[in-house]
């Protein structure tokens, strides 16, 4: 949040203080009135170009370590990543060396084919599909219609069961996993699909967090719906849903993920490798008692992060477009 | 990763299979038992209940036989091995069709036949570590493997430092498979440039003799050291104080001479902080194949990978010794067990699976694939191994040093044991602290471990 603004105010400046790079000299004097005054000035005009020639801007030791900051943060976030993507690309030797090899000398796709056959990778990534896909749209299905029956319909025990739900929010995933295990099996639903499905779709989280996007819907628009005699479905389809959609988005995002990077409960409910999913997958290819080829692992770490990567990449943008949009409400 | 594990280690908490069992260490020891009270040695070797878990998909060259399931706790190119050896099998005959599914590691395979056994759909066949599967056998999930014992097929066939631990009271749980033990490796290269002795049995003070001289040669600008420790050193503790004449346990008698005890942490102390020609590292073996450190100890089960992975030339010799020399060594490794299931019929296959993978020709075939030992004593004369013998010394360094395999003291068959001697050592190589301490905390909790167990282990003739 506190890096967001600075960015239309440093972008320009960073011509500025390239061109005169000699006066660096006066680093500690930087106070933070100082800086906001001359970050206000800044977007107060017109063109960056006129902005960098005239003297009120903010000092360049601030510029400086504002940008370094910048880049710390932004280092902490893409050197383990650029480090995983480069290495899936290594020969065998470059992966282990100290000082680190950051670039590749040769890129070996070899990792990739070899992550590939060395593990029924084709069925894992099915899997991984059918089961994020399916669980998600379930899990947020039951989120959408039990937030709105929370929000806007009433019945008796609504806080008693809206209480119950919430409470269990509090419940870690462990304690359910033996009886939720005890109960597919019985069921005769290990090593299926609905038994690495269904289990997942009760969530409270995002029944909560949809609930808490709902109570910011205006009643009015409600009103106004079921005066025009939309039913509760139509209200909930037509109204209540649009305005809620960057939260849906939201929630569908953290859910998809979720599902997606699962391990042990797909572990322990599938046993025959057809059934497997993506991050089970990924332990196939690590030896336990031996040696490790790190190319093929780092490969395989690439196949399973990478599409959840795309995902967050697209719907981002939404994302953020949604939350201004809905905002604008009046 | 870490995550996992962390869910992983509740998982196995809830489902009341002890708190360590999580232990990812291929070569660690069982946790507690289930309790003794529950009956192992049950008269029946059947279970009505226990149905056969899912099995995969059958290719239809092996449709119409009786199959069998085997819950491997293999993963990588091990996996792949164990999986040939299981398609050969399926062609060598035309009534069984055994599969096999890789269920992860050891850790693995203890969450999933736990929680199999609570579905009651388990697999025929299971591999666990070392004294691991103690604790089925207390659970009542395994079945003797005597009434299967033949003229060809029996103990006697297999090396038999690895035979006691598969036996509860006079009854077979567990035949040898992938056996292993420590061994240790060093760079025969950077030994044989600096005119080091090669090709020997070291001493732990002759090699930290040999620091000041290791350490003229340098490494990404350091100084190169002699050894790593690690901080999950447990199972080559056993060897360092054989090596130094002592016992961490003898029968419920904790350390019981405390002289040579105290050599060996100060030493180990010592070498990290007065010399600083050893140290603690995060992963030894990358440290060894980077060139940072020239000599680690190891599995057996790790030359195969390590000799393909180093670009100098592998030296592997005995654990180092001291007093005695050279020292006996821990056994380590895994084998195969019998489930008590529904049908008498899946027994009897599963029983010739065990036997086709205990011929000469197989152990033979599965050792010089995958590192582990030769459980078979007739295995050393088939041609492919000896021809491996006759290329690469080092397997024979690795198979020579079996003769010193021993089963480690019977506080170290428990994970907590094994938890507290890496916690003792790592606190010694990494933060240097005092050695009479570190013995005097150590000694209360390996009581404690004993303590805990005093029925299960009394049950199994210690005392």
């Amino acid at each position: 949040m506190t890096l967001l603004p600075t960015r239309p105010v440093a972008t320009p400046e960073r011509t500025a203080s390239t061109q005169s790079a000699e006066s660096a000299g006066s680093a500690q004097s930087a106070e933070s009135t100082q800086s906001a005054q001359s970050a206000r000035s800044a977007q107060s005009q017109p063109s960056p170009r006129e902005r960098g020639s005239r003297g009120r801007r903010r000092p360049r030791s601030l510029t400086i370590g504002l940008y370094a900051m910048l880049g710390l943060v932004l280092a902490v976030f893409a050197v383990p990543l650029y480090w995983l993507f480069s290495s899936a690309l290594k020969p065998e030797n470059e992966i282990y060396t100290f000082p680190l090899t950051w670039v590749p000398s040769s890129l070996e796709w070899g990792n990739f084919v070899e992550a590939w056959t060395s593990a029924p990778f084709g069925a894992f990534l099915r899997n991984s599909v059918i089961t994020t896909v399916v669980g998600t749209a379930l899990e947020i299905g039951v989120a959408v219609l039990s937030a709105y029956a929370v929000a806007f319909v009433r019945f008796r025990g609504k806080m008693l069961v809206f209480a119950v739900m919430v409470g269990s929010l509090m419940l870690p995933g462990h304690i359910t996993l033996l009886v939720n295990y005890i109960t597919v099996s019985s069921l005769g639903w290990l090593n299926t699909y609905q038994g690495l499905i269904l289990p997942g779709i009760g969530s409270a989280f995002a029944m909560f967090l949809l609930y808490q996007q709902m109570r910011q819907v205006p009643g009015e628009l409600v009103d106004a719906a079921s005066i025009d005699g939309a039913g509760h479905l139509r209200r909930m389809v037509s109204v209540v849903g649009p305005i809620c959609s960057p939260m849906i988005l939201t929630a569908t995002l953290i859910v998809g993920i979720g599902k997606w990077n699962d391990f042990v409960w797909p572990l322990i409910v599938t046993s025959t490798a057809d059934m497997r999913t993506l991050p089970i997958g990924l332990m196939f290819l690590r030896s336990q008692e031996g040696y490790d080829s790190w190319g093929p692992v780092m490969a395989g770490t690439v196949i399973v992060a990478a599409p959840m990567l795309v995902v967050f990449f697209l719907a981002q943008r939404r994302i953020v477009g949604g939350i201004v949009s809905g905002a604008l409400k009046g | 990763m870490h995550d996992r594990t962390l869910t992983r280690r509740h998982l196995l908490a809830m489902l009341g299979a002890g708190a360590g069992a999580a232990a990812l260490a291929s070569c660690s020891l069982p946790t507690a038992g289930a309790g003794s009270d529950a009956g192992g040695a049950g008269s029946s070797a059947l279970r009505p209940d226990m149905k056969q878990a899912a099995l995969g998909e059958i290719p239809s060259q092996y449709r119409g036989r009786t199959n069998i399931l085997f819950w491997a706790p293999w993963t990588g190119h091990l996996f792949d091995v164990i999986a040939e050896a299981f398609t050969m099998f399926n062609d060598s005959q035309t009534d069984i069709y055994a599969a096999i599914e890789s269920v992860g590691g050891y850790a693995d395979l203890h969450t999933q036949f736990t929680a199999a056994l609570q579905a009651k759909a388990v697999p025929d066949m299971v591999c666990f570590p070392e004294l691991q599967w103690l604790q089925f056998y207390f659970a009542g999930a395994l079945a003797p493997l005597d009434p299967y014992f033949t003229d060809e097929w029996n103990l006697d066939i297999y090396l038999q430092s690895y035979v006691g631990e598969g036996r509860a009271g006079d009854e077979t749980y567990v035949v040898p498979f992938a056996r292993s033990t420590p061994i240790f490796y060093y760079n025969k290269t950077a030994f044989t440039e600096l005119g080091l002795p090669v090709d020997t049995t070291y001493t732990w003070s002759q090699l930290r003799e040999l620091g000041p001289e290791i350490a003229s040669l340098t490494s990404s600008g350091q100084p190169v050291r002699t050894f790593a420790y690690s901080a999950a050193d447990g199972w080559y503790a056993s060897s360092w104080l054989w090596a130094f004449g002592g016992a961490w346990t003898d029968g419920f008698d904790v350390m019981p001479d405390e002289g040579p005890v105290r050599d060996l942490m100060g030493f180990a102390r010592d070498w990290v902080h007065v010399d600083g020609h050893a140290y603690q590292a995060q992963a030894p073996h990358t440290d060894f194949q980077t060139g940072l450190v020239t000599a680690v100890h190891g599995s057996t089960a790790s030359m195969r990978g390590l000799t393909e992975a180093v670009d100098f030339e592998l030296g592997a010799a005995f654990m180092p010794g001291e007093v005695d020399q050279p020292p006996l060594v821990p056994t380590g490794g895994s084998g195969f067990s019998l489930v008590r299931t529904d049908s008498k019929e899946r027994q009897d296959a599963t029983a010739e699976l065990m036997k086709f993978l205990g011929t000469p020709q197989m152990s033979g075939w599965y050792h010089v694939r995958s590192g582990y030992v030769p459980v078979v004593e007739a295995a050393r004369d088939e041609p492919e191994v000896r021809e491996l013998h006759a290329t690469d010394p080092n397997f024979t360094v690795a198979i020579e040093q079996l003769a010193n395999a021993q089963t480690v003291a019977p506080a170290l068959w428990f994970q907590a044991g094994v938890q507290a001697l890496e916690k003792s050592f790592a606190s010694l190589t990494g933060d240097g602290v005092e050695v009479q301490p570190t013995i005097d905390a150590l000694r209360v909790e390996l009581e404690d471990v004993l303590e805990d167990n005093r029925d299960d282990l009394e049950a199994l003739g210690v005392s």
